[in-house]
C-alpha cells in the first residue's frame, strides 16, 4: 500500500477511528497497532511479512542477550545479530551481485561454481527496518536503551507502519515511550499533521510525478538523444525529484503518524539552502545520515585519529551509503564523489571559516555546493558511471539548443524551486489558515484541496523512489 | 467502549466548537477521514477505478474492494442522477488543461490536426493526455551522437536454442529497402516507457545507426483497450502530424487483457467474451490504418512471454491478433520476442546466458518489464529485422 492510494486512505480511516477508539485498553491498542502494520506490509508480499516477523523475535532475542550483557559476551552476540542482519540485507538486495562477483572470480581462479539463480522478491522496506533493528541492538549495548521492551513493544518499533517502507529511522529511545500507557491522548498539532499530508501529497502527485514521466526518465535513460537546454532542465527538475519525492514520503509519514498520535523524527531541514557539504548532509535525509554517522562513521574511528584518517572514514562511511543504493558502480561512485568532497573540505577548516564570513563567500559557496549536490545526482540517477560522464559532456556541448520541451515542465521545476524556498512558510501558513476556520469548513476545505490534488496529478501510479532502496 | 462513545457524544459540542481538548482533535481527524475517502470515492471514481484495479496480487484486498465498490457505486449513483455528462466534460477539461503546450516545438495550430482524419471514436477535443512525454527530435539532425556506453551492448550471443530462427522475420524476396533519412517513432505501453528496459534500450541502439533520429512515446498502463484511460489512435494522428515519422514500431497488449472501452468509458465488449476478439482486432487494424495513411513503415512488437501463466497466456492469445492483423498489410512487419526471452522449452526464464556463459538476469521481479540486459538482447534482435526493410548501417 502506498500512501496516496485510495486503498490506503480507507485503511488509515479505519486505523484512525480504532488507534483512538481503543486508547483505554492499552494492550489491546498496541496489539491493534502491531497487526495494522502487519496488515499494510502483508499487502506487498505475504514472504515479505514473515521476514519481517522472524527478523523481529530473532532481533528481540539477541537484543536481550546484549542489554543484560548474558553471560558477558554482549559483543559477541551483537556482532551476531548485526551479522545477521546484514546477510539477510544482502540476500536480498545483492544476491545477484554476489552470484556474479562469486562465480566470475571461481572462474579466474580456474574452476566453475553454478550458485542457484534466484529470482528474489523486492523486499520493500527492509533496509529501513533493519536500519532501526541494528541501531536498537547497538543502543543495547551502550545502555542508551533503559528497560527492555516487551516482544510486543519492540514488534511494534520495527514494523510501525507510518516509518515501515521509507522512514523515517525513529531510534527505539524515541518511538518506545510513546507506548508507554497507552500513548498519546490527544493529537499534537492536528492541522501541521494535515498540512503535512497535503504538501506531501502535492509533492508527489503533481511535482515528482509529472517531472518524472515528462521530463528525467526519459533524458536519463536517453541522453544521447537531448539537448544541452533540456539536459540541464531534466537535472534541475531530477534535484526537485528526488528532494520531493523523499520529502514527501517523510511529510506523509510525519502527518499520518501525527493523527495516530505519534512523533516522527524529522527527515529534511532545507537542504538546497545548505552553505557547506557537511550542512547538506545535516540537512538531507536525516535520520539516514545520523544513522551512517553513528554506526558507520564514528565506529571507524570518525574524527578522532587525524584528519587523514577522518578523510578516510568520511570516504568509506559515504561510499558505504552510495552502496547501500545499490551494486551499480555509479551508486558507489557517487557516495564516493560525497565522500571526497566532506573529507577535502576538513582538511580547510580555516579557509572554509574564512569564505563563510562574509555575504559573498556565503553565497558562493552555497552555489558551489549546491551545483555540486545537483551534479552528483546524475550519477545516483543514470544507468551507469559512464552514462553520467556521457550526460555532463552532452550537456556542455551545447548542441541542439532549440530541442523543444514540455512548457509545464520548466513551470513545474519554477513551481518547485519556489515553493522550496518558501516551504516551511507555507507549512506553517497551511496550518494556520486551517485552525481558523469552523471544523466543518475545515473538512470541507481540506476535502476540496486533496480531491484537486488528486484530479490535478498524473494518471499513472509510481512508485516512491526509496521503495527501491 | 461504552465509556468512550459516551465521552465521544459529550464531547462532540466542543468538535463544532473547536475546543481543542483531548478528545476533540482526534475526533476531528476521524471525521475529515469518514468525509474525506468517499468524496475522493465518488469524485475521483475513475481514478479508483484504475488504480485500484491494477497491480493487484491479491493479497489482502479488503480496503481496495471497499474504495473500487464505493468509486464503482458512485459511477452508478451519476449515471443515475444524468451526472455523467458533467463529469464526463470535467474530465475533458482536466485533459485539455494537462495538456502541456510545446517549447520551442510546433504550434498546436500547425500541428495539421485534422478532426476528420481522427479515428472513430476519438474525441475530438481533446487529442491526447497532459501525462505523456513529449520530445521532439529534430529532423534531419545529423549532429554527432555519444556513442552507448561500453557496457550497455551486453550482447547475449548464446541464444536460447529455440530463438533466433523462429523470431527473425526474413523476407521471402528481396524487397526495395527505404532508404535514409529515418525519422523513427517508437510508441507503446509501459516496456516502452522509460524504465520498461523495451523502449529505451530500442532508443539507444538504434541512435548508433546513421541518419536516423528517433521520437519514443510510452505510456504506463495504457494499450488499445481502454481508450477511456488513453486514446492511443488519437495520440498517434498527433504525432504523426507533429513527427512526420517514415519508421514505426509499436508495442501494445501487456494491459489488454481487459474489456474494451471506448473514449467515453462505455464497455463495447468484455474481455474473454466473443465479441472481444473482433473488437481488438479493429483497434489493432485501426492502429495500422493511421501509419499506413501516413506511408510509414511499421513494426508490430510482440509482448514478451510473462512469468504469470494466465497473463501469458492471455499475451499469446493477443500477440496472435496482432500478428494476423498485420500480415494483412504490406508496409507491416511483425517481430515476435516470445521466444527470444523463453528458456530452452519455451518457458519463462529470468535469466539469459550472455556470451561469456554468464547467467544474467533478464527480467525485473514483477515478471512483465525487462533488465536493461534483455532489452538490448531484444532490441538487436529488433534491428536485425528492420535490416531486411531498411538500409540502415551503423555510424
Amino acid at each position: 500500500m502506498i500512501f496516496f492510494t485510495f486503498e490506503f486512505l480507507a485503511f488509515f480511516a479505519f486505523v484512525l477511528i480504532f488507534n483512538w477508539a481503543l486508547k483505554p485498553w492499552p494492550l489491546v491498542w498496541r496489539i491493534f497497532l502491531l497487526g495494522a502494520s502487519y496488515y499494510f506490509y502483508s499487502v506487498w508480499d505475504l514472504r515479505l511479512l514473515a521476514v519481517l516477523a522472524v527478523l523481529s523475535v530473532f532481533n528481540y532475542l539477541v537484543g536481550r542477550a546484549v542489554h543484560s550483557n548474558w553471560g558477558g559476551k554482549k559483543n559477541l552476540f551483537l556482532a551476531l545479530g548485526i551479522i545477521c542482519d546484514l546477510l539477510v540485507l544482502a540476500f536480498f538486495k545483492y544476491y545477484d551481485f554476489f552470484r556474479m562477483l562469486a562465480e566470475s572470480f571461481s572462474k579466474l581462479l580456474g574452476f566453475a561454481i553454478g550458485l542457484p539463480l534466484l529470482e528474489m522478491l523486492v523486499a520493500v522496506g527492509i533496509s529501513f527496518y533493519l536500519f532501526k533493528i541494528i541501531s536498537f541492538l547497538a543502543d543495547c549495548r551502550s545502555s542508551k536503551i533503559g528497560k527492555y521492551p516487551s516482544l510486543l513493544d519492540f514488534s511494534l518499533y520495527v514494523a510501525f507502519f507510518p516509518q515501515l517502507l521509507s522512514g523515517p529511522i525513529a531510534r527505539a529511545q524515541e518511538f518506545l515511550p510513546q507506548l508507554e500507557n497507552g500513548g498519546a491522548k490527544k493529537i499534537e498539532g492536528l492541522y501541521l499533521n494535515v498540512t503535512l499530508i497535503m504538501v506531501g501529497l502535492f509533492k508527489k502527485l503533481l511535482i515528482v510525478n509529472y517531472l518524472t514521466t515528462n521530463i528525467t526518465d526519459d533524458v536519463f535513460v536517453v541522453p544521447q538523444n537531448h539537448g544541452s537546454l533540456v539536459i540541464l532542465l531534466a537535472i534541475l527538475a531530477y534535484a526537485l525529484v528526488i528532494y520531493f519525492d523523499l520529502s514527501s514520503y517523510s511529510d506523509m509519514a510525519i502527518g499520518f503518524a501525527g493523527l495516530l498520535g505519534f512523533r516522527t523524527p524529522a527527515n529534511f531541514d532545507h537542504p538546497y539552502a545548505a552553505l557547506t557539504i557537511q550542512e547538506f548532509w545535516r540537512k538531507w535525509h536525516i535520520t539516514l545520515s545520523n544513522w551512517v554517522k553513528d554506526y558507520i562513521y564514528i565506529p571507524l574511528g570518525g574524527n578522532r585519529k587525524g584528519k587523514l584518517r577522518q578523510a578516510a572514514n568520511l570516504v568509506a562511511a559515504m561510499t558505504a551509503m552510495g552502496f547501500w543504493h545499490g551494486s551499480g558502480g555509479h551508486y558507489i561512485f557517487w557516495g564516493f564523489l560525497h565522500g571526497t568532497a566532506l573529507g577535502i573540505t576538513e582538511f580547510f577548516p580555516k579557509l572554509r571559516d574564512k569564505i563563510l564570513s562574509t555575504l559573498q563567500g556565503r553565497f558562493f559557496s552555497w552555489l558551489a555546493t549546491f551545483i555540486f549536490v545537483i551534479f552528483s545526482w546524475i550519477f545516483f540517477r543514470v544507468e551507469s558511471v559512464s552514462d553520467g560522464f556521457a550526460m555532463i559532456g552532452q550537456l556542455f556541448s551545447f548542441q541542439r539548443l532549440d530541442e523543444s520541451f514540455k512548457l509545464y515542465a520548466l513551470l513545474a521545476v519554477i513551481v518547485g524551486f519556489v515553493f522550496l524556498a518558501f516551504e516551511s512558510r507555507i507549512i506553517s501558513f497551511g496550518a494556520k489558515i486551517q485552525q481558523k476556520m469552523p471544523r466543518a469548513a475545515w473538512i470541507v476545505f481540506v476535502t476540496a484541496v486533496v480531491a484537486l490534488l488528486f484530479r490535478a496529478g498524473s494518471d499513472t501510479l509510481p512508485a516512491f523512489i526509496y521503495f527501491n532502496f | 467502549m461504552t465509556t468512550l462513545m459516551s465521552k465521544i457524544i459529550i464531547k462532540s459540542d466542543n468538535f463544532f466548537q473547536d475546543k481543542s481538548d483531548n478528545l476533540s482533535w482526534p475526533i476531528a481527524a476521524i471525521m475529515l477521514f469518514c468525509v474525506l475517502v468517499p468524496a475522493l470515492c465518488f469524485y475521483g471514481s475513475r481514478k479508483v477505478i484504475l488504480w485500484e484495479s491494477t497491480d493487484d496480487n491479491g493479497v489482502n484486498t479488503i480496503f481496495k474492494q471497499a474504495v473500487v465498490a464505493m468509486a464503482n457505486a458512485s459511477e452508478t449513483a451519476k449515471a443515475w442522477m444524468h451526472w455523467d455528462g458533467f463529469f464526463q466534460r470535467e474530465n475533458m477539461a482536466w485533459r485539455a488543461l494537462k495538456d502541456s503546450p510545446l517549447v520551442f516545438g510546433q504550434p498546436e495550430a500547425s500541428l495539421g490536426l485534422d478532426n476528420n482524419r481522427l479515428p472513430v471514436g476519438a474525441d475530438p477535443e481533446n487529442p491526447g493526455n497532459g501525462d505523456l512525454e513529449q520530445k521532439t527530435v529534430l529532423e534531419d539532425s545529423n549532429e554527432p551522437l555519444p556513442e552507448k556506453s561500453a557496457g550497455a551492448v551486453a550482447a547475449l550471443s548464446t541464444k536460447p536454442a529455440n530463438t533466433a530462427t523462429s523470431t527473425i522475420d526474413t523476407p521471402f524476396f528481396n524487397v526495395a529497402k527505404k532508404s535514409v533519412p529515418f525519422n523513427i517513432l517508437i510508441i507503446g505501453d509501459s516496456l516502452v516507457a522509460a524504465g520498461g528496459g523495451m523502449g529505451d534500450s530500442l532508443e539507444r541502439t538504434l541512435l548508433n545507426f546513421k541518419n536516423i533520429t528517433v521520437v519514443r512515446q510510452g505510456k504506463v498502463s495504457s494499450g488499445l483497450s481502454r481508450q477511456d484511460y488513453f486514446n492511443w489512435p488519437v495520440l498517434a494522428a498527433k504525432l504523426i502530424s507533429q513527427h512526420k515519422p517514415n519508421v514505426a514500431i509499436m508495442m501494445f497488449g501487456a494491459n489488454d487483457n481487459t474489456a474494451i472501452i471506448d473514449a467515453n468509458g462505455k464497455i463495447i465488449a468484455g474481455y474473454g467474451s466473443a465479441k472481444w476478439e473482433g473488437e481488438y482486432r479493429k483497434r489493432v487494424a485501426q492502429m495500422l490504418d493511421l501509419f499506413t495513411k501516413a506511408n510509414t513503415e511499421i513494426f508490430v512488437l510482440g509482448i514478451p512471454i510473462m512469468k504469470n501463466q494466465k497473463l501469458s497466456q492471455g499475451m499469446r492469445q493477443i500477440n496472435s491478433l496482432s500478428e494476423q492483423e498485420t500480415k494483412k498489410y504490406a508496409n507491416a512487419h511483425f517481430i515476435s520476442t516470445w521466444d527470444l526471452l523463453a528458456d530452452k522449452d519455451g518457458n519463462y526464464t529470468s535469466y539469459l546466458i550472455d556470451k561469456d556463459g554468464n547467467q544474467k538476469l533478464a527480467r525485473t521481479a514483477d515478471g512483465v518489464h525487462l533488465q536493461y540486459v534483455a532489452g538490448y538482447y531484444v532490441s538487436d534482435a529488433i534491428v536485425k529485422v528492420m535490416k531486411n526493410y531498411l538500409d540502415i548501417s551503423a555510424k
